[in-house]
């Protein structure tokens, strides 16, 4: 059983690599951290590693993943600062969650909108489950 | 009218044949929505708008064809077969491994993968 110290240290080190914690992994640090950690490979080797995608374009198309996925607010708004910070300017951005209209449709493509116009607008989300 | 099968690599998806026949107006407003929305490159270049497209399509479980049409597309704009690739991995952990497993049928088939033979039986030991 991991102790506390153990769990602090663990979800310490996956906001400084990962630049956040949502709700989910801060649960599953404090409650199972075995399956926290046996999930954190994948986005680990897909996401997180630089291999041929650079991180902008990673962060850009995980952007209209979650949207489509119709994620929460918090987590597409997620995305779209660290596309921010690894260089992607707001236009860029907001033309990507467009491409979202002709396939996803105005639903998804609005709920992105409002996360973007959060994030470039610097407005509280209303949704602070993250 | 012949309606040709979504499966087909022709890059005119069923919808687009009907409206043509059909309802012409509402094809025209739908082909310039996507024109202007990622058919021109504006501040994302061609080869990103496919991949946009390559994973939107994955995650709404777009038919194959068009998603195979997609792939060659983004080839065609400069990007590799291990770009694709990664694009369809970064949608294992949000998305779950049946959303990749279907873009990763379509990207088998584009790039002819061989798939590696295993040397033993199933279930032996």
């Amino acid at each position: 059983m991991a102790t506390q110290q153990e769990k602090l240290d663990y979800l310490n080190e996956y906001v400084r690599s990962r630049g956040y914690a949502h709700r989910t992994h801060r649960l599953l640090a404090n409650y199972d951290l075995d399956a926290f950690k046996a999930m954190n490979p994948v986005p680990v080797t897909t996401v997180a590693n630089q291999r041929t995608l650079d991180q902008q374009t990673k962060e850009v198309l995980l952007i209209v993943n979650f949207a489509c996925l119709r994620a929460p607010r918090y987590i597409i708004a997620t995305h779209i600062r660290k596309a921010l910070a690894f260089g992607a300017t707001e236009q860029r951005i907001l033309e990507a969650i467009e491409v979202l209209m002709p396939e996803a449709g105005r639903t998804i493509f609005e709920e992105a909108l409002l996360a973007w116009d959060e994030v470039v607008s610097r407005t509280p989300t209303k949704r602070q489950e993250g | 009218m012949s309606i040709a099968s979504d499966e087909t690599d022709d890059d005119s998806p069923v919808y687009r044949q009907v409206l043509a026949d059909r309802d012409p107006d509402v094809l025209a407003a739908i082909q310039s929505m996507t024109e202007a929305l990622g058919g021109t490159p504006r501040t994302l270049d061609g080869k990103t708008t496919e991949l946009l497209n390559i994973v939107i399509l994955t995650t709404m479980r777009g038919s194959a064809a068009r998603l195979r049409a997609h792939m060659r597309r983004a080839m065609s704009q400069g990007a590799s077969e291990q770009e694709i690739l990664e694009a369809l991995e970064l949608m294992i952990a949000p998305s779950g491994i049946p959303v990749f497993e279907h873009g990763l049928s379509a990207w088998a088939e584009v790039v002819n993968a061989v798939e590696l033979k295993p040397d033993v039986a199933p279930f032996s030991p």
